[in-house]
């Protein structure tokens, strides 16, 4: 049994959220599930099953406690860490009105943009594409949001920047072997290149889809809150759900949505995203 | 019928003239067009069927017999859905 107590994570330190982690090699035998998360208002316990019920977890959102059992079979620590570590993470800030989204977040000129996108769609390879030309990162793909009066603040998780070996492969200059199972590579970044959280300016969310040649269009709200509850979205507490999607529903509605068709040709984005700027500020 | 009702489960969320009914537990949404965010709005301040028909006989461009028929379905489905229940 591993007891390791983790505070102060990613960027978030306001509010600082501090929590348990138990990890147990499986020692017991948990029940089939139709659902891979299920929250029981008898205990406010909340399970999550993963990998054929390889992974379980319990997070207990009174006393900020995850309790997790995990097989041998899983090898991945990028996978333990995803599951035990930042999903619970993001389920005990819900409380505090911080809600997980997985996109990437970039700044420029005072003005942001998220850029929602299932793995291995490019938001690394966006992001990266977007430093080389000036643009500072907050996170390639996990990021909390909270509203404030009149904005949104929006602030880096706690995963370190990876990228598959053909991202590292465009971006040599910032990639260093990270795991010899996966090729994945970790991603150091100059220090100028990125920020910890944004506060205020957000303009934008788009949501990345693979392409031939890069173009965009502008998405309805409600377009864009079916994508953000396919990325974002984990049904839990459901006080907690009903707060997320009303703020998502306000996302939707204060920034402006967009679908990036994504052709990793970068000049040419540069171009389209110089384009949607200019499209949402004009006035 | 006993009186309908959304069931405790399901955020509605409204864009312009069309809405989504989201299972707050199993993560499962719905797409509503119009004339479904119409009734379901009816439906969600305890109008009964006989008067949603009327409201859509009085919205919408629609002979009686077919906005009836196209109701009955609606709340059919509705109900096998689990969206809404009677009280």
């Amino acid at each position: 049994m591993l007891q390791r107590e983790y505070g102060n994570v990613g960027a978030l330190r306001n509010p600082r959220v501090t929590f348990t982690i138990t990890i147990h090699q499986r020692t017991r035998s948990f029940p089939a599930s139709p659902q891979p998360y299920h929250f029981d208002p008898a205990s406010g316990i909340l399970r999550l099953i993963w990998l054929d019920g390889a992974i379980n977890v319990e997070v207990d959102y009174t006393a900020r406690h995850v309790e997790a059992w995990i097989t041998r079979s899983v090898q991945t620590s990028a996978a333990i860490a995803n599951w035990v570590i930042t999903i619970p993470l993001s389920e005990l800030l819900r409380p505090f009105d911080y809600h997980f989204i997985h996109a990437a977040g970039l700044v420029r000129e005072g003005r942001g943009i998220l850029f929602g996108g299932r793995s291995g769609q490019g938001k690394t390879t966006l992001a990266l594409g977007l430093i080389e030309q000036g643009w500072t990162l907050i996170s390639d793909d996990d990021l909390f949001i909270t509203p404030t009066p009149d904005d949104w603040r929006v602030v880096s998780g706690p995963e370190p920047v990876k990228a598959t070996p053909q991202t590292a492969a465009r971006f040599p200059q910032w990639c260093r072997p990270l795991s010899a199972a996966t090729g994945k590579q970790r991603v150091s970044l100059p220090p100028a290149c990125r920020i910890a959280e944004l506060n205020g300016g957000l303009i934008a969310v788009g949501f990345i889809t693979p392409a031939e040649r890069t173009r965009w269009r502008r998405l309805t709200p409600r377009a864009a809150y079916e994508r953000l509850l396919n990325l974002a979205w984990l049904p839990a507490h459901p006080d907690y759900s009903r707060r997320t999607l009303a703020v998502l529903h306000r996302l939707v509605h204060t920034l402006t949505p967009f679908e990036l068709h994504f052709g990793l040709d970068f000049a040419d984005l540069s171009n389209q995203l110089a384009a949607i700027i200019g499209e949402i500020t004009r006035p | 019928m006993r009186p309908l009702k959304p069931a405790p489960d399901i955020e509605w969320q409204v864009f312009e003239e069309e809405s989504l009914l989201i299972n707050v537990r199993s993560g499962v949404f719905f797409r509503l067009n119009r004339v479904g965010t119409f009734i379901w709005r009816l439906l969600s301040e305890g109008a009964t069927p006989a008067a949603i028909l009327e409201e859509l006989l009085s919205h919408f461009a629609v002979e009686r017999p077919e906005a009836a028929a196209d109701l009955d379905r609606f709340i059919a489905s509705l109900l096998d859905e689990g969206l809404l229940i009677q009280e």
